[in-house]
C-alpha cells in the first residue's frame, strides 16, 4: 500500500491530452497532431484484432497512453472477473499505459452487465468490501489503480458517508489513485444537491493524478452527463479550484457524443491553459438543455465500433 | 470473510433490488422505492431511479443499432426498439464488452419468429434472420484477431500454386441478396425488401478493412474448396467433377477470376 502511495503521487503531469475516439484515427494517423497523450477506453481495445487495436499500436509508439475502463465493477458483489483483469493488464503492457482508471460503480450483478456506471451506497460496510476488491486488483495488475468519481443520478437511503470521503479512505485503505472528473462533481451534486466546491475541498489533492472534463446537458431538474459538447463555465471553476489544490494534474477532455472533428476536441481541452491560474471567460457558456428523452448518461459511441462506417472497399456484381 | 459476509448480503440486496428496476420491462414495485432512494428538494426517488431506467435502455438500443444498421432499416426503426427490448429482457447483456450485445439476436429472432407455428413459414422472416446473422458476421470480422502480417499478391503471373486466400474471408451462401442489400442500406440508398433469390458473396479484411463481394455460384464454390484445400489446382478439379465441367473452359474462365480478384487483393503469398 506504501509503495503504491509512492507510485501514485510519482506518476507524471503529462499534460493535456484528448479522448481518443475510432472517428479520429484517420485523422490522427495521417496528420499526428501535437497532443500531449491519448487516453483509451480499455474495453474497445482488450480483445481487438482489427484496425483499432492497429491504430492503437501505432498511436502507443508516438504517444502516452493511459486506459480507462468501464466495466471493472469494482463496487459489485459478483466475482471479479480475472480474464477480464488478465487482459487489462496485457493491454497496459502492451500499449506502455501510464496508469490504469475506472470507476467507482458496479455495472451489474448475477453476471448481467448493464453497462452503466452504476452508483454505489456510500457506507463502512461498501467502503471494505471495495478496498479490499481493489487490492486484489492492485496485487494482480502489480500496479495502483486510479478511481473515477462517476456522474450519480440518485442517493441511496444506506449511503453514510460523504462522496468525498469515501473516496478519501479508499485511498487510505488501498494506496490507489484518484481520477477526479470535475463534470461529474458538477453533475453529481446538482442531482444529489451537495455543494461541489465541498466536494473538490475535501478530496485528498495529493492522490489526484488526472482530471476529466466534459459537456452535459440540463434538464431543468437534473442534469445528465452526456459528453456531447464543450464544458460549462462553472465546471471550468471548478476546475480552477481543483487545479489549483492539486497543483495541477494530467487533465483530459471526454466528448462522447455528437463528437466534432479532432481540431475542436483538442482546442477544447487546450482552453485548461487559462483556467489553470486564473478564471478568464471569453465568452459565457452555461448549461445547455436540450428537449430529448433519449440523453444518455455515459454515451456508448465510445464502447462500440461503428463497423458499417470502416469499409473501404465494396464491389457489385463480378 | 468475516467482514464480507454481512456486506455481501446487504450490497446484493440493494444491487438486485436496483438491477431488476433498472433493467427490467415490467412496472415497479413502487412502494419499496423510497426506502432504498432518497428523494431530493427536485424530483421523487422514482425519478432519480427512472433517469439510470431510461440510460439503460436508450444506451442499448443505440449500440443495437449501431451493431445492425441494415436490419434496423428493413424492419423500421420502431419495430427494430420493439425486438430490442424484448431482446434484451430476455438476453441481458453478459459480457464486460458492448461489442458482443447482439450476439444472440439472430438465435432470438429464430425463437420469436411470428409465423413459429405456422406451417407455412413466411419468407420476409428469414430475410430478417439472414440479414441479422450477416451483419453481426460483420462486426465481428471487422475486429477479430488474425494474421495481417502477410504480402498481397499484385502480379497476376504469379503461379497457382504460390496463391492463397486472405486470412479473413467468409463465404456466404443466402436465400436472399442480403449482401447487396447490406450494402445498400449502408450506404443509405434505401433499398427495398427483396425477394427471395439465392445469392453468394465474400466478405474479406484487408489490411484492416473490410469488403464485401458478390460471387457467381461457380466462384462461392471455387472459393469454398480452395479455402478448405489451399490448393487452386484441387479446387479447379473438384469443381470440374462436381459440376461437370469442361476443363478447358474453366481454366480459361480460372485466368479471369484469377486476374480480377488479384487486382482485388483476394490472395497472399504463400
Amino acid at each position: 500500500m506504501k509503495n503504491n502511495k509512492e507510485h501514485i503521487q510519482n506518476l507524471p503531469n503529462l499534460g493535456l491530452g484528448v479522448g481518443l475516439r475510432g472517428e479520429h484515427f484517420n485523422h490522427i494517423l495521417e496528420h499526428r497532431p501535437k497532443v500531449d497523450w491519448f487516453e483509451i477506453i480499455s474495453e474497445n481495445f482488450m480483445d481487438s484484432g482489427g484496425r483499432p487495436r492497429y491504430v492503437l499500436d501505432q498511436i502507443a509508439e508516438q504517444y502516452p497512453v493511459v486506459m480507462h475502463g468501464v466495466s471493472m465493477s469494482i463496487g459489485s458483489t459478483d466475482p471479479l472477473n480475472f480474464d477480464y483483469l488478465k487482459k487489462l493488464k496485457q493491454l497496459a503492457i502492451d500499449t506502455k499505459a501510464k496508469w490504469i482508471s475506472d470507476h467507482l460503480c458496479w455495472t451489474g450483478i448475477n453476471h448481467i452487465n448493464s453497462h452503466d456506471l452504476l452508483p454505489v451506497p456510500l457506507n463502512e460496510e461498501s467502503l471494505a468490501h471495495i478496498s479490499k476488491r481493489i487490492n486484489t486488483v492492485q496485487d494482480f495488475l502489480e500496479q495502483p489503480l486510479v478511481i473515477e468519481n462517476p456522474s450519480t443520478y440518485l442517493t441511496f437511503q444506506d449511503s453514510t458517508i460523504a462522496e468525498w470521503d469515501f473516496l478519501t479512505y479508499l485511498t487510505e485503505e488501498t494506496g490507489c489513485g484518484l481520477l477526479l472528473d470535475v463534470n461529474n462533481v458538477y453533475v453529481s451534486a446538482f442531482n444529489n444537491e451537495f455543494d461541489p466546491v465541498e466536494y473538490i475541498e475535501n478530496i485528498p489533492h495529493d492522490r489526484v493524478v488526472q482530471m476529466h472534463l466534459a459537456g452535459h446537458q440540463n434538464q431543468g431538474d437534473y442534469i445528465i452527463d452526456t459528453h456531447d459538447g464543450p464544458v460549462i463555465d462553472e465546471v471550468w471553476k471548478l476546475f480552477h479550484l481543483a487545479w489549483k489544490r492539486t497543483g495541477g494534474t494530467s487533465a483530459l477532455l471526454e466528448w462522447d457524443g455528437n463528437i466534432p472533428e479532432f481540431e475542436v476536441c483538442h482546442e477544447e481541452i487546450l482552453k485548461a491553459k487559462q483556467f489553470m491560474d486564473t478564471l478568464v471567460f471569453e465568452e459565457v457558456k452555461n448549461d445547455r438543455k436540450q428537449e430529448n428523452s433519449r440523453l444518455v448518461s455515459n454515451p456508448i459511441d465510445f464502447m462500440v465500433n461503428p463497423v458499417s462506417k470502416e469499409f473501404e472497399i465494396t464491389y457489385g456484381d463480378r | 470473510m468475516e467482514i464480507d459476509k454481512p456486506v455481501q448480503i446487504e450490497l446484493d440486496t440493494i444491487y438486485g433490488w436496483m438491477q431488476s428496476h433498472v433493467i427490467s420491462r415490467h412496472p415497479w414495485d413502487i412502494q419499496s422505492l423510497e426506502k432504498v432512494v432518497k428523494p431530493s428538494s427536485k424530483l421523487s426517488a422514482q425519478q432519480h431511479l427512472s433517469i439510470y431506467r431510461r440510460s439503460y435502455f436508450s444506451r442499448l438500443r443505440e449500440c443495437m443499432l449501431v451493431q445492425f444498421p441494415a436490419l434496423s432499416y428493413a424492419l423500421g426503426r420502431d419495430l427494430f426498439i420493439q425486438f430490442t427490448d424484448i431482446y434484451l429482457a430476455q438476453y441481458p447483456s453478459q459480457s464486460y464488452t458492448l461489442a458482443d450485445l447482439g450476439q444472440h439476436f439472430e438465435h432470438f429472432l429464430e425463437e420469436n419468429r411470428p409465423d413459429k407455428y405456422q406451417e407455412q413459414k413466411e419468407w420476409w422472416v428469414d430475410f430478417m434472420i439472414q440479414l441479422a446473422n450477416f451483419e453481426f458476421q460483420v462486426n465481428i470480422k471487422f475486429d477479430e484477431i488474425a494474421d495481417e502480417n502477410y504480402h498481397l499478391v499484385k502480379d497476376i503471373s504469379i503461379k497457382d500454386d504460390h496463391l492463397n486466400v486472405l486470412p479473413i474471408c467468409e463465404l456466404y451462401a443466402h436465400d436472399f441478396p442480403i449482401s447487396i442489400f447490406y450494402k445498400e442500406a449502408i450506404n443509405d440508398k434505401s433499398p427495398e425488401q427483396p425477394l427471395p433469390q439465392k445469392s453468394y458473396s465474400a466478405l474479406i479484411r484487408r489490411n484492416y478493412r473490410l469488403g464485401i463481394f458478390e460471387l457467381q455460384p461457380l466462384q462461392y464454390h471455387f472459393l469454398k474448396v480452395l479455402k478448405e484445400t489451399n490448393s487452386v489446382k484441387e479446387s479447379l478439379s473438384r469443381l470440374c467433377s462436381e459440376f461437370d465441367l469442361d476443363q478447358n473452359e474453366l481454366m480459361a474462365t480460372w485466368s479471369i477470376w484469377k486476374e480480377a480478384w488479384i487486382e482485388e487483393g483476394f490472395f497472399i503469398k504463400k
